[in-house]
């Protein structure tokens, strides 16, 4: 009886896991088949659901539709300089936040944790201004900056956390043993290594993918990035090109998907840690 | 410790403003600025179409607002939105945490596979969604069809496009809520579970009095952050599925500051919506925080 | 149990590998910005889209270049988002863009920025018209006396398609003239129109089929722009109208509106189903051809463009004027005050509207032509469409004008929520205009 109950219970959990397994790949399947469709057929009804035959035709489109190569560059450089600007900076500030009390570092935490609450769209106006008249606007930096306004407080926040955990006996031998505050910083920046990991790839991701801003800051191909190009496709007039949208669509994710299993680790890591 | 006396603590200070300065001051350029402009800008009233200089006006713009027809249904959209689809992530994340708790084969594996559609692109799986619910050319829509006869609009039918939206952001952030709760879950000492195994306690109890409890903290801030972001971060979603409509059917807070804003080109009333999405969120998570502490 | 990782090792391989990205990236940055050639001194950029037409002038766009020595860049900017981006460009003391694409809908809102020039500046509105322009075409784009493009990129018309099998029928001739009491015939005005798409959507009437009389495109897509041509113009035949920007008369509730408004609901109730849907050109088509089953269409109000794309095997389509009037779909090039270039922009402008760049624009696909000396150019006027366009747009039947009124986006997008509850029954004709009535009172008060 027990055992046929435990092969029940066995068969259902993993037929549960198989629905949700299907849930998540299929979308992801349909995605993919469509990128590799021949354009006539995407548009068959009925949907075609197996892969009967397959070719490259819509990643060639791509590279002529858009400048999927600049903007996937964009993307890079964008998404790089605001891991530079974060990590450098939002570090240093965790640091000296968790290390030394001085007067106003309590609003200022309390100003990092608020800014998670604020829509971005409200930001949106006055950066807007901002950068035209700092003659920002479809440039890199421009873009970067405004990615500052998620990054640096969430890598502040988190590197706090982690900081806050390491305990400061080595920073204060090293300081013993007659470095400057600044090695100092360095030794306990090397045990944060992990919080480093985990803020690098959780600002990678918000970076990386992020839409709004690129929205409303770039203008032409030298700054646009992927997110944005891929949807300017949705507004064309006459046919929606569906097999170029998922064949950009598929290539702008491969990163993530090769490093899915670092980012799924430390993801749930740093929540839980970081309170 | 020693070191620490003295007027050392003063260079202390310095040195520990000179770390912070660098990131204070960028902050303070793109996220304090912005926000007390926003504000100011809340408080007046500036039109680009036909344009009008900028002027003073108090809280007009938000009481404006509460009294606009439109801006009380999008208000609705956005805590309908909440109210379903957080409970909704909610749960299935706490269901397949709690089935991956369990011994199976593959796990790391299977859970990269489901932590998948928070790693992509929200922009993306909205594409991807928008293809699927396609009303002549989706699988959706085609699959519905045959088996069951029934062809929703899920774009373009009013009563069905919010659900559209709402299925389609809980796929993204679901497993969200599942690694979270997963990582609270293998958080729990299996000691726990033993001792209540002695005291006799059925599964249903050991997840009652063991389980929820310990995973408790864990669960607060991933509702409130939920809660939040689901009240002022749905934008890249909707804008991209369908943009607020069929009439306004999924205009949600952000898109409709954006649409007042930038499409309309009515500043003042823009940042007030903006501002009032700010408050609405504040008092959600406070209320979330009451309540965590009354039980 | 494998064993498990290292988190430090891993986590300090993933910070050099970062930064080592990151030095590649910038370096790959940096070598493709200097590496790109110097930009040439007569330079324009042009806010674009896509098209036959566009393809047209990009293909002979190097007579331009060689006959004036001025480059042009073109930026392709989606219909949808032309207010925001134009706005913002207006906003800035340097805009990245010296012309633009402008649709007739969205014209009143950017010009009342200041931000557009006149070209009756630059070519008096007496030379337009001795040119060969239709006045009533400039009367339509003009605001308070000054014009900012002309519609040399398109001049979309909408026609009335029906099917040539079904109106030839004899057992449905018959049938018609039983109930109806006059001849089958391709209606001519908007009662005939609504009699003939009634009688051939309900079996009991046509004893044959159940088609769908009347294919309408009524949302708010780049597919068509629905409503905004549909309804202000019936409401104007019949004697309303929205908003009157000059008078500042709010007319959406009068009872020629109501009229309209109860006129279109009957229509949409012999149109297909996904009439309020957002549709795509692919399946337009699709319908339109025949090729989605239990589907047939015995009429359409539809584009004029899409006529020589059915492919003529499956059903047999003719176009006839359009039996009411409509509104004005008009495309052309606008220059913007703060270039630094509209000199040059200009000349692009007077290129682009010439009678040799009009033709070939105009036969890209069927549509209004903008110049008389092109209509009546032998190559354009043997066309079967030319007559029946001009019919439908200005000649006889006249075309309403869009609300002239800086606030016209709002006004429209209110309208489109109004319209789609009156169609979907959540509210009567008349509730729905008078609450689109409050909502524009509120609207002109900003």
């Amino acid at each position: 009886m027990i055992r046929t109950k435990k092969f029940i219970n066995e068969t259902l959990l993993y037929l549960a896991v198989g629905v949700a397994l299907f849930s998540v790949l299929f979308p992801l399947y349909w995605m993919f088949s469509t990128s590799i469709k021949p354009p006539l057929k995407i548009f068959s009804i009925p949907p075609r659901l197996l892969i009967e035959e397959f070719t490259l035709e819509n990643y060639q489109r791509l590279f002529e539709v858009m400048p999927f190569l600049q903007n996937f560059l964009n993307s890079a450089i964008i998404t790089s300089g605001a891991l530079a600007l974060g990590l450098s900076l939002g570090s240093m500030a965790a640091y000296g936040l968790s290390r030394y009390q001085f007067s106003g570092s309590r609003y200022f935490l309390s100003f990092i944790v608020i800014s998670r609450m604020i829509t971005y769209v409200a930001f949106v106006i006055p950066i807007f201004l901002l950068e035209t008249n700092l003659n920002l606007i479809d440039t890199h930096l421009g873009v970067i900056l405004a990615h500052s306004i998620f990054v640096l407080p969430f890598i502040i926040w988190l590197m706090k956390s982690f900081f806050d955990e390491i305990p400061k006996a080595y920073e204060e031998a090293a300081l013993v043993d007659g470095c400057s505050r600044f090695r100092a910083m360095f030794v306990a920046m090397r045990l944060a290594l992990p919080g480093l990991g985990t803020a690098a790839i959780l600002t990678f991701l918000d970076s990386w993918n992020e839409f709004m801003f690129a929205l409303v800051i770039t203008r032409t191909s030298a700054s646009q990035t992927v997110p944005y190009a891929l949807v300017l496709q949705l507004t064309r007039p006459y046919q929606v090109p569906w097999g170029v949208i998922t064949a950009g669509s598929f290539l702008f994710t491969l990163p993530i998907f090769a490093l899915g299993y670092f980012i799924q680790k430390y993801v749930a890591k740093s929540f839980v840690l970081g309170r | 410790m020693r070191i620490f006396y003295g007027w050392h603590l003063k260079k202390e200070a310095m040195f520990g403003i000179l770390l912070v300065m660098p990131a204070f001051i960028i902050l303070a350029i793109v996220y304090l600025f912005p926000l007390v402009y926003d504000i100011d800008l809340s408080l007046s009233r500036w039109n680009l179409a036909p344009p009008s200089p900028k002027e003073f006006i108090g809280l007009k713009n938000y009481v404006d607002q509460f009294s606009d027809e439109t801006f009380q249904k999008v208000l609705y959209n956005s805590l309908f939105f909440t109210g379903v689809s957080v409970p909704c992530e909610f749960f299935l994340g706490l269901a397949l945490a709690l089935l991956l708790n369990k011994n199976i084969r593959g796990k790391s594996v299977i859970i990269t596979i489901l932590a998948l559609p928070m790693m992509i692109a929200p922009v993306i799986a909205a594409l991807t969604w928008r293809w699927i619910y396609d009303s002549n050319f989706g699988i959706l829509d085609f699959f519905l069809n045959q088996f069951f006869g029934i062809r929703p609009l899920w774009l373009s039918d009013p009563n069905i496009a919010m659900y559209s939206v709402i299925i389609a952001d809980v796929w993204i952030t679901a497993p969200f809520m599942m690694l979270i709760l997963y990582a609270g879950l293998q958080m729990i000492p299996t000691e726990r579970y033993e001792a209540a195994k002695v005291d006799g306690a059925s599964s249903w109890q050991m997840f009652r009095y063991v389980t929820l409890p310990s995973l408790k903290g864990v669960l607060i801030v991933a509702l409130m952050v939920r809660t939040n972001d689901a009240l002022t971060k749905l934008f890249d979603v909707v804008y991209v599925i369908t943009e607020g409509g069929p009439a306004y059917a999924t205009e949600v807070l952000p898109t409709y500051a954006y649409k007042v804003g930038l499409k309309f080109f009515r500043l003042g009333a823009g940042a007030a919506i903006s501002i009032i999405t700010l408050l609405i969120a504040a008092m959600m998570i406070v209320a979330i925080l009451r309540a965590s502490r009354g039980r | 149990m494998r064993k498990m990782f290292n988190v430090k090792a891993i986590a300090k391989t993933l910070w050099i590998s970062i930064v080592v990205i990151v030095i590649v990236v910038a370096a790959v940055g940096v070598y493709i910005y200097t590496s790109q050639p110097a930009k040439p001194e007569r330079l324009i950029k042009i806010a674009w889209t896509e098209g036959p037409e566009f393809d047209f002038i990009a293909d002979h766009l190097d007579e331009f270049e060689d006959e004036t020595g001025i480059t042009v860049e073109f930026l392709t900017i989606p219909r949808a988002h032309i207010v925001e981006r134009l706005m913002l460009e207006m906003l800035s003391p340097t805009p990245s863009i010296d012309g633009s694409i402008v649709y007739v809908l969205e014209e009143p809102t950017l010009a009342a920025t200041g931000g557009l020039v006149n070209l009756y500046d630059y070519k008096p509105k007496s030379q337009w018209i001795s040119e060969g322009f239709y006045e009533s075409q400039l009367n339509i784009l003009e605001i308070n006396g000054e014009l900012y493009y002309v519609p040399s990129l398109w001049n979309g018309a909408l026609l009335l398609f029906y099917r040539t099998d079904l109106f030839a029928d004899a057992t449905l001739k018959a049938a018609f003239k039983a109930k109806y009491g006059y001849d089958l015939a391709v209606p001519s005005t908007p009662e005939k129109l609504l009699d003939a798409a009634q009688f051939f959507s309900k079996k009991e009437y046509n004893g044959k089929q159940d088609y769908i009389g009347i294919h309408l495109q009524l949302t708010t897509t780049e597919m068509g722009s629905g409503a905004y041509t549909i309804y202000p113009p019936l409401a104007a035949y019949y004697g309303g109208g929205i908003y009157n920007a000059t008078t500042g008369q709010i007319l959406c509730n009068s009872t020629g509106s109501v009229e309209a408004l109860e006129y279109l609901i009957d229509l949409k109730n012999c149109a297909q189903d996904s009439c309020l849907e957002d549709g795509t050109f692919e399946a337009e088509r699709a319908v339109m051809a025949g090729n989605v089953s239990g589907t047939e269409l015995a009429m359409a109000d539809q584009w004029s463009y899409m006529y020589p794309m059915l492919p003529d095997a499956t059903k047999p389509w003719n176009i006839s004027m359009r039996p009411f009037p409509q509104g004005p779909d008009m495309l052309g090039i606008a220059i913007l005050k703060n270039s630094p270039k509209k000199d040059y922009v200009w000349e692009f402008v007077r290129w682009t509207s010439s009678a040799e760049i009009v033709k070939g624009t105009t036969l890209a696909t069927p549509k209004a032509a903008c110049r008389s000396d092109v209509a009546d150019d032998p190559e354009v006027s043997s066309n079967y469409w030319v007559d029946k366009i001009l019919d439908s747009y200005g000649r006889v039947m006249p075309i309403t004008p869009v609300i002239k009124d800086a606030r016209s986006t709002e006004i429209y997008e209110k309208m489109m929520l109004r319209l789609g509850e009156a169609f979907t029954g959540s509210k009567t004709a008349k509730q729905a205009l008078d609450a689109l009535y409050e909502d524009i009172a509120t609207i002109v008060q900003y």
